[in-house]
C-alpha cells in the first residue's frame, strides 16, 4: 500500500513539473482588429508567432472599435490591462504613458529602430521615451478625383497641386452644373481633417507639432498659436469651399461613407479624406475610375504639398504585463510583429502601407495604393493628425465641433481660433 | 420558538442575493459616480484622480450646449409627451370600437417597437439625407423647389424637430398598446349603461372610459416623459447631437464629453443632474397621482 501511494505521489509531482516545463508563457493581446481583413491578419501573425516558437502563446481578442476605447479604459482604471494592447498612437496614446499604463519600450525600439521608417516617430513617443511599433500607417492629407470626369471636362487633375488650382477646378465643374466637392460632416471629423489639412499647409513641420503639442508638453513654444492669421486663416478656406458652393447638398447632414458614395455614383468628381479610402474602393466601387493625389499646397503658405498628415496604431506593453511578468515575451511578439514577413503580411492582407523600411516593391499591393505609395517615395516630411498631437479636451471641441459650427455661422474662423487658444491655455493651466 | 425566529428571517434569504446585486451593480455605481462628479479624472488611473469639489456643476451652468441639451430634453417631453399621449389614446379608443381593418392598423402601429432604434434611426437617416434621401428624390420629382435640398438633419432650425417626428413615430406604437390594454379592461356594462341613459359616444368616453383608464394613463405618462428624458440612441444615430450641438440632450451631451472629450468627470456631473432630474420628475408625477386617487 505504502509502495502504492509513493508511486503515486512522484507520478503526480513528475506530470505537475513535465506540465510546467512544457507550459508556455501566455501573453494576452488586445486590439479593435474584429473586422475583416484586419482581424484575419492579426490573427495570421499570431498564428505564425505562436507557430515557430515553443515558449511564448500570444493569445488575440479582437473588440468592436467603439467600445474598445472604453474596454481599455475600464481594464487601466481596474488594473487589469492586456499584456500587449493597440492603442492609436499620439495623444491617445500619451493618455496612458502620461498615467504610468504603459512600459517604457525606448531600448527595445531603439533596438529595431532600422526597421522603422523616419517621420513616424511622434506617433510613438512621449516625453522623450518610445512606448511601442507602429501598425500600419495611412495618409490623412489626400484628394480623390473621377478620372472620367476629369478628362470629360478637360480638366489636368495636376491643376489642383495648390489652393487656387484645386478651387479653380471646383469652379470649372460648379459652372457646368455639378456639385464638385462630396462631404458629409455629420460626425465632425471630415471637417477636422480639411482644417488638419489646411493648418498643416498654412505652417511649417515643427510650429504645427508644436501648437498641437502643448497640451502633452507646456515647454513647448508654439510658433504660431490657434488665433493668429495663419491658423485664422486654415478656418476661413475651409469656410470659403461652402460660400462658393462647392460642398455637396448634406454637408452638414451626410456622414463620410455617404459622401464618399457620390464620389463612387459620380456625382461629384471630388473628395478629400485617407489612405484608408482604398479599403471602400475595393468593397464599394472596384471599378471606379478614381484617382489619387496629395492636398494642394497653399500659395504664400510655408507648407508644400509634398508634406504628409499621417496616423498609426501603436502596439504597446500595459502595466499588466510587468505585474503578469511577461514583458519580455511580449517584446519577443513585437520583434517578431516589426519582422519584414509580419509586416508584409498585414500590409498584403489589409492593404494599408508600411511604416517600415522594408521594400516594398514586389508586395501584393493594389495599383491605388502604389500610387499612395508614389506621393509617400516623394514626400519631404511626415506629421500625425491634430487630433494625434493635442489632448482631445481641447481638440474635439475646437477642430471637430467647430468644424460644424463654421459651416453653421455659429463660429467666425477668428472666433474658432480665439476659443480653441484659450481651451490650451485653460488646459495647461489646470493640468501642470 | 425556533421557528418564530426561522420564518422571521426567512425572507432575507429570498431577497438577499437581488439585494446584493442591486446594491453591488447599481447603488454602488451610483454613488460612486456621484462622487466622480466632484472631481477631475481621465478615467485611467485612479491615482491621477484629484478632488475639485463643486467645480464641474459651476461649469455646468457657463455651458451653453448644457442649456440646449437641457431645453432640448423639455422640448421632447412636453411636446412629444403630450402628442404621444393624446394621439395614442385617439387611435386606441377607434381601434377599440374594432373598426374594419383595426388588426392591420394595430400591427402597423407596433412594428416600429420591435425594430432597434439605431435601425430606426439610420433608416431615417437615408430618408432624409438631401443627397440620397427620397424626400429629396419625391421634391424633385413633384418640384417642390423649398423642399429640395433642405438638410434636415444637418440644420440647426430642423434637426431636432425631425428627429421629435421620428421619435413620435417610434414611441407611439407603445402608448397605443398600453392603452388598448386598459381599455379592454374597462367592464362592458358600465359602457352599455351609459348608451342607455343616452350618454353620446363622446360623453361615454369622458365620464366612463377616461376615469376608468385613469391608472394607465398614469403609466402611460410617467414612461413617456422617463424616456424623454433618458432618450440616447435615436438622437445618436440620427445626429451625434449636432449640428453643432444643436440637437443634443442631455444623455447625449453626458456621453460626449464622457467618451469623445475624455472629461469622465463632467460627463458624470450630467449623467449625476440627469439622474435627480428624473427622479424628481417621476416623484412629482407619483404625488400628482396620489392626490388625483384621493
Amino acid at each position: 500500500m505504502k509502495n502504492i501511494i509513493n508511486f503515486f505521489l512522484t507520478f503526480c509531482v513528475a506530470v505537475f513539473f513535465s506540465a510546467h516545463a512544457n507550459a508556455k508563457t501566455k501573453v494576452s493581446l488586445w486590439s479593435e482588429h474584429s473586422a475583416e481583413p484586419k482581424f484575419s491578419a492579426l490573427n495570421k501573425i499570431v498564428d505564425d508567432f505562436n507557430a515557430m516558437q515553443d515558449e511564448i502563446e500570444v493569445v488575440h481578442t479582437a473588440y468592436e472599435n467603439t467600445p474598445y476605447e472604453t474596454t481599455l479604459k475600464t481594464s487601466f482604471s481596474g488594473g487589469t490591462p492586456a499584456d500587449i494592447v493597440t492603442i492609436n498612437g499620439g495623444s491617445n496614446m500619451y493618455q496612458y504613458a502620461e498615467v504610468g499604463g504603459l512600459v517604457d519600450l525606448t531600448d527595445f525600439v531603439t533596438s529595431i529602430s532600422d526597421r522603422i521608417a523616419p517621420g513616424v516617430e511622434s506617433i510613438y513617443t512621449f516625453d522623450g521615451k518610445l512606448w511601442g511599433v507602429p501598425q500600419g500607417l495611412h495618409i490623412g492629407n489626400l484628394i480623390w478625383y473621377r478620372k472620367d470626369m476629369f478628362e470629360e471636362m478637360g480638366i489636368d487633375p495636376k491643376e489642383m497641386e495648390t489652393w487656387s488650382g484645386f478651387t479653380g477646378v471646383a469652379q470649372k465643374f460648379l459652372d457646368a452644373g455639378i456639385t464638385p466637392i462630396a462631404f458629409g460632416n455629420s460626425e465632425g471629423w471630415p471637417g477636422n481633417h480639411y482644417n488638419n489639412h489646411l493648418l498643416r499647409r498654412m505652417l511649417s513641420t515643427e510650429d504645427y507639432i508644436n501648437i498641437g503639442l502643448r497640451t502633452y508638453d507646456p515647454t513647448l513654444e508654439a510658433g504660431t498659436k490657434f488665433n493668429d492669421p495663419a491658423a485664422v486663416k486654415a478656418w476661413e478656406l475651409y469656410r470659403g469651399l461652402l460660400d462658393k458652393g462647392y460642398f455637396t447638398a448634406g454637408y452638414l447632414a451626410d456622414d463620410y461613407p455617404t459622401a464618399l458614395g457620390l464620389l463612387f455614383t459620380g456625382d461629384a468628381p471630388i473628395f478629400s479624406n485617407g489612405s484608408w479610402v482604398v479599403g471602400r474602393i475595393k468593397k464599394g466601387a472596384p471599378d471606379a475610375p478614381i484617382g489619387v493625389m496629395a492636398f494642394p499646397a497653399v500659395e504664400g503658405a510655408p507648407g508644400t504639398n509634398t508634406e504628409l498628415v499621417i496616423n498609426s496604431v501603436v502596439l504597446t506593453i500595459t502595466r499588466g504585463a510587468v505585474e503578469n511578468g511577461t514583458v519580455e515575451a511580449a517584446k519577443k511578439f513585437l520583434d517578431y510583429y516589426t519582422s519584414e514577413a509580419a509586416v508584409k503580411d498585414w500590409s498584403e492582407m489589409t492593404q494599408s502601407l508600411a511604416p517600415y523600411t522594408y521594400d516594398t516593391s514586389s508586395w501584393a499591393y493594389d495599383p491605388i495604393m502604389q500610387d499612395i505609395s508614389n506621393i509617400i517615395a516623394t514626400s519631404t516630411s511626415s506629421a500625425p493628425f491634430l487630433d494625434m498631437l493635442e489632448d482631445y479636451a481641447c481638440n474635439v471641441p475646437h477642430t471637430w465641433d467647430a468644424s460644424q459650427g463654421i459651416l453653421t455661422g455659429d463660429l467666425t474662423p477668428q472666433q474658432a481660433g480665439d476659443d480653441h487658444e484659450q481651451c490650451v491655455l485653460d488646459l495647461i493651466e489646470t493640468k501642470y | 420558538m425556533k421557528n418564530k425566529r426561522t420564518n422571521r428571517y426567512a425572507h432575507l434569504i429570498f431577497i438577499g442575493p437581488a439585494f446584493f446585486f442591486y446594491t453591488m451593480f447599481w447603488i454602488t455605481p451610483t454613488l460612486v459616480a456621484i462622487w466622480i462628479s466632484f472631481t477631475r479624472w481621465n478615467g485611467i488611473s485612479w491615482a491621477h484622480i484629484k478632488w475639485t469639489g463643486f467645480s464641474n456643476y459651476l461649469k455646468l451652468f457657463n455651458d451653453r450646449f448644457f442649456f440646449t441639451a437641457l431645453q432640448n430634453n423639455l422640448l421632447f417631453v412636453f411636446v412629444c409627451v403630450s402628442i404621444i399621449f393624446f394621439t395614442a389614446l385617439a387611435i386606441a379608443l377607434i381601434l377599440n370600437l374594432r373598426p374594419f381593418g383595426w388588426r392591420m392598423f394595430q400591427t402597423t402601429f407596433f412594428v416600429p417597437i420591435v425594430i432597434s432604434s439605431v435601425v430606426v434611426g439610420l433608416l431615417f437617416k437615408l430618408f432624409l439625407s438631401p443627397t440620397t434621401g427620397i424626400i429629396n428624390e419625391f421634391a424633385d420629382y413633384f418640384n417642390l423647389e423649398s423642399f429640395k435640398n433642405v438638410q434636415w438633419l444637418g440644420s440647426k432650425e430642423t434637426a431636432t424637430y425631425s428627429v421629435m417626428t421620428v421619435y413620435i413615430w417610434r414611441d407611439l406604437g407603445f402608448s397605443i398598446l398600453l392603452f388598448g390594454a386598459g381599455l379592454q379592461a374597462v367592464p362592458k356594462d358600465l359602457i352599455e349603461a351609459a348608451k342607455i341613459d343616452g350618454a353620446s359616444v363622446l360623453a361615454t368616453i369622458r365620464f366612463v372610459t377616461i376615469p376608468l383608464i385613469r391608472n394607465i394613463s398614469l403609466v402611460v405618462i410617467i414612461l413617456a416623459v422617463t424616456n424623454a428624458f433618458l432618450l440616447f440612441d435615436l438622437i445618436y444615430a440620427m445626429t451625434l447631437g449636432g449640428p453643432y450641438h444643436a440637437s443634443e440632450v442631455l444623455a447625449t451631451y453626458m456621453y460626449y464629453h464622457g467618451f469623445s472629450r475624455g472629461q469622465i468627470s463632467y460627463g458624470t456631473a450630467i449623467a449625476v443632474l440627469l439622474f435627480f432630474i428624473v427622479v424628481i420628475v417621476t416623484a412629482i408625477q407619483l404625488i400628482i397621482a396620489r392626490l388625483l386617487e384621493k
